[in-house]
């Protein structure tokens, strides 16, 4: 499967409100709409977190993690044009989140294919200069597509 | 830290989660896509921590099915068990939103989670 199928639009925010790490975990959570089961979510990425940031360098942080409060492999992209700080690795400010979220028994085994799609996408800085001036989900969508990932 | 966790079930679901983040971790394809992961051996902390807030009956449980399972728990779905893909007995669904213990597949001995 090429990346943009894992993407629906109402999972794409290209204007995050979070101004911290944890408000940007929650909102990207919020667009998983997994209601009650948020916190545990996030009390999860916070433990990975802890562990080493996510935050990658080069303005991207890929949050992920597997768990029992989803049913099937989600993909959430967020945008901070201001920038925010995520602890990223080369300490500068993250302007493009990706949220991974899969659950333990995948039949498709996608979670790590999917990780590894969404870095390969990461590291041509053309996509990110895209996405930097994109407007709408449906821009998004066409990166995305073109970028053949 | 896991104090938000009311319920055994919750317990359960974190435990498994944070057993699954550490086969991640440790997982060589996930280490070449080249994330930080600092000391794995922090989440055994977590991990212990979590299990001796389960009740011992439950634990002692899942770590029987453990040794023949990696994931004892698995969710259960439109009546279909996730671990062995056999149907469960709809009228059994209620109990588990009914008590605070996890119920076993018929089938394959698994712990089951519903999933809505």
């Amino acid at each position: 499967m090429k990346l943009v199928e894992f993407f629906a639009p109402d999972e794409v925010e290209l204007e995050l409100g979070a101004e911290g790490k944890e408000a940007a975990l929650r909102e990207l959570i919020g667009l998983l709409s997994v209601n009650e089961k948020a916190d545990e979510l996030f009390s999860l990425l916070k433990k990975r977190e802890n562990l080493g940031s996510t935050g990658i360098g080069k303005g991207i942080a890929i949050p992920h993690c597997r768990s029992l409060v989803v049913d099937r492999l989600r993909v959430v992209y967020g945008r901070k044009p201001a920038g925010l700080d995520f602890e990223a690795v080369d300490g500068k400010a993250v302007h493009h989140l990706f949220l991974i979220v899969a659950p333990p028994v995948e039949i498709s085994n996608q979670y790590l294919p999917v990780l590894g799609k969404i870095a390969q996408f990461c590291k041509n800085p053309k996509n990110l200069a895209r996405l930097d001036e994109i407007e709408s989900e449906a821009e998004f969508f066409e990166v995305l597509e073109q970028a053949d990932v | 830290m896991t104090g938000h966790l009311d319920t055994t079930m919750e317990r359960l679901i974190a435990l498994q989660d944070l057993l699954q983040l550490k086969r991640d971790l440790e997982d060589r394809s996930y280490e070449e896509l080249g994330f930080e992961t600092g000391d794995v051996s922090a989440i055994d902390a977590e991990i212990e921590s979590l299990e001796q807030e389960i009740d011992p009956a439950v634990m002692r449980r899942y770590q029987a099915i453990r040794r023949k399972y990696d994931r004892p728990l698995v969710p259960v779905r439109r009546g279909v068990c996730y671990g062995c893909f056999v149907q469960f007995p709809t009228a059994r669904l209620a109990e588990m939103v009914e008590r605070d213990a996890p119920i076993l597949c018929e089938s394959c001995g698994r712990m089951l989670y519903q999933i809505p």
